[in-house]
């Protein structure tokens, strides 16, 4: 792939204007983006394989031709960075270093921060160009270290002397006016010791900046007061430790507080939040839902998707063509072979363009993995992320929608689903909790799973919650499904700790809704202390539809094919006669029935016979009986706009070939209404 | 504040009132005058009078004379479509008005543009942003955007006082 990238790249830059450096700079953008995608899967799967010599070989080749086109283009900090971690990666590929959880931290964090850098190509954000030099400190640090170590080999350190210092910085706006650069006085205090971690604190206006540092080494309050000689009256320094409270032990002290920190950051702040080199988890779904929508601006197709459609091209040029030639003739007879066969063509040309936007879902995946490691990692928590069937091709706008409700999903398990490890040993589980994501394909049908073993959704809790924030009024009689439907409510939250990850409230209605206007389902399913599971049934592709046609009155509506079982007719009589019961007898069953006419109040005269379509949609049966079936019509989907949104039995519009509207029936909604009603 | 500057806007005519709207936001004006080119949409809001197929889209066309609270067009009274594109909340909704009739496009300059009167027949500001007076006339300048958000039925006047 890397090799791929090179080889086009310089095909472009020879077969074309090499000046023209700018068209380019978009191609490096996003060939560079593909690269990074490609290495947080890398990364990942290293974790998991610490000494795979191919993996390592496969970050460092990527970290070198970021590092060198990058350079090309003038995005000197990339090729900066990408060089210092292209130089750790050659120290682990020589076998002087070995992969440790710190190096592929530091590598996620600096995957994240080229990423921001191809947006910010100058660096005039300040806080990248803060994260900027402390990711080069840390990885120019690291070498020495390792460098030292090399030489020492297994002498031991002594770290006896270390101190840990906080600093708080506190910049306002006569920092600026005396032109002080900041970053020299940081840079003075790296000197002295390392700076173990950057974060903002939360200031009162825009003018000024709050930054908490601390500082590791064998120094002593003198040597900061020097290093910070220039910004002196600007700090309030502290000594936190007579020890490294970043040493393994200390560090989880330490991520509490900051975490606290970060609490009260979010609680006092509404402003954006940029963590330097602490781990941002507040906004990570935001940040993986942003991440995936621009990840899929291009998408790869498979080439003999390409070469059918070079095929259907010349055959269309062809027919067309012929049936200019044909149209001098004036005779139809000559032109209709013609006809027919574009009108073949525009059935394949459908199918080819709807092929090509198929992108397996697996391409989101390392995603997933990502936030999955992350919030797992945050919370304290032991989490295995488990797919099966990322094969599973879905409409590219599909891929798109289902990616923030899948995100909340796998939050909510992460979250509210999986116990902590002491939890699940004291009620006899593996430590190690599984959430995994599952998609499988039935004819048009797409379902995606998310499900966990965590502790299940908690029938009682939710119902008290909801009598509580007043999402509901009753407590008695409410069948699992009505219950489990209630966390989709707005505004409902069970969790009484508001963390940083989920529990205000938002979530599992915003699933509902984006799968609804999917046109999808949404199917809980929960056994307590065993798991939860999440279901999404999907259509493959929601832009174009096959259906059929019908006629009540004056009045064409549209049904889905795929959910049509049998067509049959009766007389229109015999179903008054059973109306009031809302089902009739149809192959010995009793089914219920919708007739358009009596749904929709159309009152024109009435044909004698009455025809009838069977469909099946959650393994329920429903007849819905029309004047006429006009036939198949392939429906370009319609939607009809806000104002019109909120309509129960219709969910969409079709233009007809005639140019008339025909409305594409909710079967689902439909159904529900029916089954409800009967139930009564 | 420049107050010469003027703007173009179509004047329509509902009833006996006269309304004016931005020429930026009208994209067509369909003369149907007949009631086969709007496919009834069942079971909607009595202020939709259905959907219209405009260049291929499906758009939801408001009866004006409903939505704000007048009488019904009569069986076989001719009426216009005004396709028009609004903003409301940051995003583009193309809808169709019916109007009795498209009167005029004319320049209204920004000081002529005078707040509605407090006194006699209270107008809604939430949906007449002001009059301006043409020719002894008085002209309403609607804020389409609020009333056709409103799923309600729009009162232009907020005491149903006629005179």
């Amino acid at each position: 792939m890397v090799f791929c990238f090179f080889f086009n790249l310089y095909i472009q830059l020879f077969s074309m204007d090499v000046n023209d450096l700018s068209k380019f700079k978009h191609l490096f953008i996003e060939e560079a983006t593909n690269l990074l995608n490609s290495m947080e899967r890398i990364i990942l799967n290293l974790e998991k394989n610490p000494s795979d010599v191919e993996l390592i070989q496969e970050v460092f080749r990527v970290m070198h031709t970021i590092k060198g086109v990058s350079g090309m283009y003038g995005y000197t900090a990339i090729s900066d960075l990408t060089h210092h971690i292209e130089n750790i990666f050659d120290l682990i590929r020589s076998g002087s270093l070995k992969v440790d959880k710190e190096i592929l931290d530091t590598t996620l964090m600096v995957v994240d921060h080229l990423f921001a850098l191809l947006k910010d190509e100058k660096v005039e954000d300040p806080s990248l160009a803060l994260k900027q030099k402390e990711l080069i400190h840390w990885c120019v640090q690291f070498i020495k270290d390792a460098k030292g170590k090399i030489f020492i080999k297994e002498f031991v350190e002594s770290d006896s002397e270390l101190v840990t210092y906080n600093v708080i910085l506190h910049t306002h706006q006569s920092v600026v006016d005396r032109r002080i650069n900041l970053f020299y006085a940081i840079k003075d205090l790296a000197a002295i010791g390392e700076i173990k971690n950057i974060s903002p604190l939360p200031v009162q206006d825009d003018n000024e900046e709050r930054w908490s540092i601390f500082i590791v080494g064998d120094f002593s309050f003198d040597d900061i007061e020097e290093a910070l000689m220039f910004v002196y009256e600007y700090c309030i320094i502290r000594k936190v430790a007579d020890y490294n409270i970043f040493d393994e032990e200390q560090s989880d002290i330490v991520h509490e507080e900051l975490e606290k920190e970060e609490l009260d950051y979010i609680a006092t702040s509404n402003r954006p939040k940029s963590t330097v080199i602490n781990k941002s988890v507040g906004s990570n779904t935001n940040k993986v839902i942003e991440s995936i929508k621009q990840n899929i601006t291009r998408i790869s197709v498979d080439s003999s998707k390409l070469d059918y459609l070079m095929y259907l091209v010349s055959e269309l040029i062809t027919t067309s063509s012929q049936l200019n030639i044909s149209s001098r003739s004036n005779s139809v007879a000559t032109m209709l072979p013609h006809i027919q066969k574009l009108d073949r063509l525009s059935k394949l040309f459908r199918n080819n363009a709807l092929e090509i936007r198929l992108i397996p879902i697996g391409d989101v995946v390392p995603k997933f993995n990502r936030l999955v490691r992350d919030v797992s990692n945050s919370l304290g928590k032991e989490i295995e992320f488990v797919t099966e069937g990322m094969e599973t091709e879905l409409d590219k706008s599909s891929i798109d929608m289902v990616t923030e409700p899948l995100v909340h999903m796998i939050r909510n398990s992460l979250d509210h689903g999986i116990e902590l490890p002491e939890e699940r040993l004291a009620k006899g589980k593996s430590e190690k909790g599984t959430i995994k994501l599952k998609a499988s394909s039935s004819g048009n049908d797409i379902f995606i799973e998310v499900s966990d073993d965590g502790k299940g959704l908690d029938k009682d809790r939710i119902i008290e919650k909801a009598l509580e924030q007043g999402v509901l009024d009753r407590s008695e009689d409410l069948s699992d499904e009505q219950v489990f439907n209630i966390i989709c409510k707005s505004g409902f939250s069970t969790n009484e700790v508001v963390s940083s990850l989920s529990g205000r409230g938002v979530g599992m209605d915003v699933v509902k809704q984006k799968i609804s206007e999917m046109r999808g389902e949404l199917d809980i399913c929960s056994r307590p202390g065993e798991g939860t599971k999440f279901t999404i049934k999907l259509q493959q592709s929601i832009a174009i539809l096959d259906t059929l046609l019908v006629r009540s009155g004056k009045m064409k509506f549209l049904l889905p094919l795929s959910d049509i079982e049998v067509c049959s007719q009766m007389l229109y009589s015999n179903i008054d006669k059973r109306i009031k019961y809302s089902t009739v007898d149809f192959e010995n069953e009793l089914t219920p029935f919708v007739s358009l006419r009596n749904l929709f109040d159309i009152s024109e005269e009435k044909p004698k016979m009455a025809k009838m379509v069977v469909i099946r949609k959650n393994n329920k049966r429903l007849a819905f009986f029309t004047d006429e079936i006009v036939g198949q019509h392939q429906a370009v989907i319609k939607p009809m706009g806000e104002l019109v949104k909120k309509h129960e039995e219709i969910s969409a519009a079709s233009v007809l070939g005639n140019g008339e509207i025909a409305f594409l029936l909710d079967t689902n909604m439909i159904n529900q209404n029916v089954y409800k009603k009967s139930a009564l | 504040m420049n107050n010469t500057i003027s703007n173009s806007y179509l004047l329509f005519r509902l009833q006996e009132e006269l309304f004016a709207v931005s020429v930026h936001k009208v994209l067509e004006i369909i003369e149907t005058g007949d009631e086969h080119h709007i496919t009834h949409l069942p079971k909607a809001a009595s202020s939709i009078a259905g959907v219209v197929n405009f260049r291929g889209d499906v758009i939801p066309v408001v009866n004006s004379r409903l939505k704000f609270d007048m009488d019904n067009y009569s069986e076989g009274e001719k009426f216009v479509v005004i396709i028009l594109n609004l903003q409301i909340n940051e995003q583009e909704h193309v809808v169709g008005l019916k109007a009795d009739k498209v009167v005029d496009v004319i320049e209204i300059k920004n000081e002529d543009v005078k707040p509605i009167p407090e006194v006699g027949q209270g107008y809604n500001s939430d949906y007449i942003e002001g009059v301006v007076n043409r020719a002894n006339k008085f002209i309403m300048l609607l804020n389409l955007e609020n009333a056709i958000s409103s799923n309600e039925i729009v009162k232009l006047k907020e005491d149903t006082v006629e005179d």
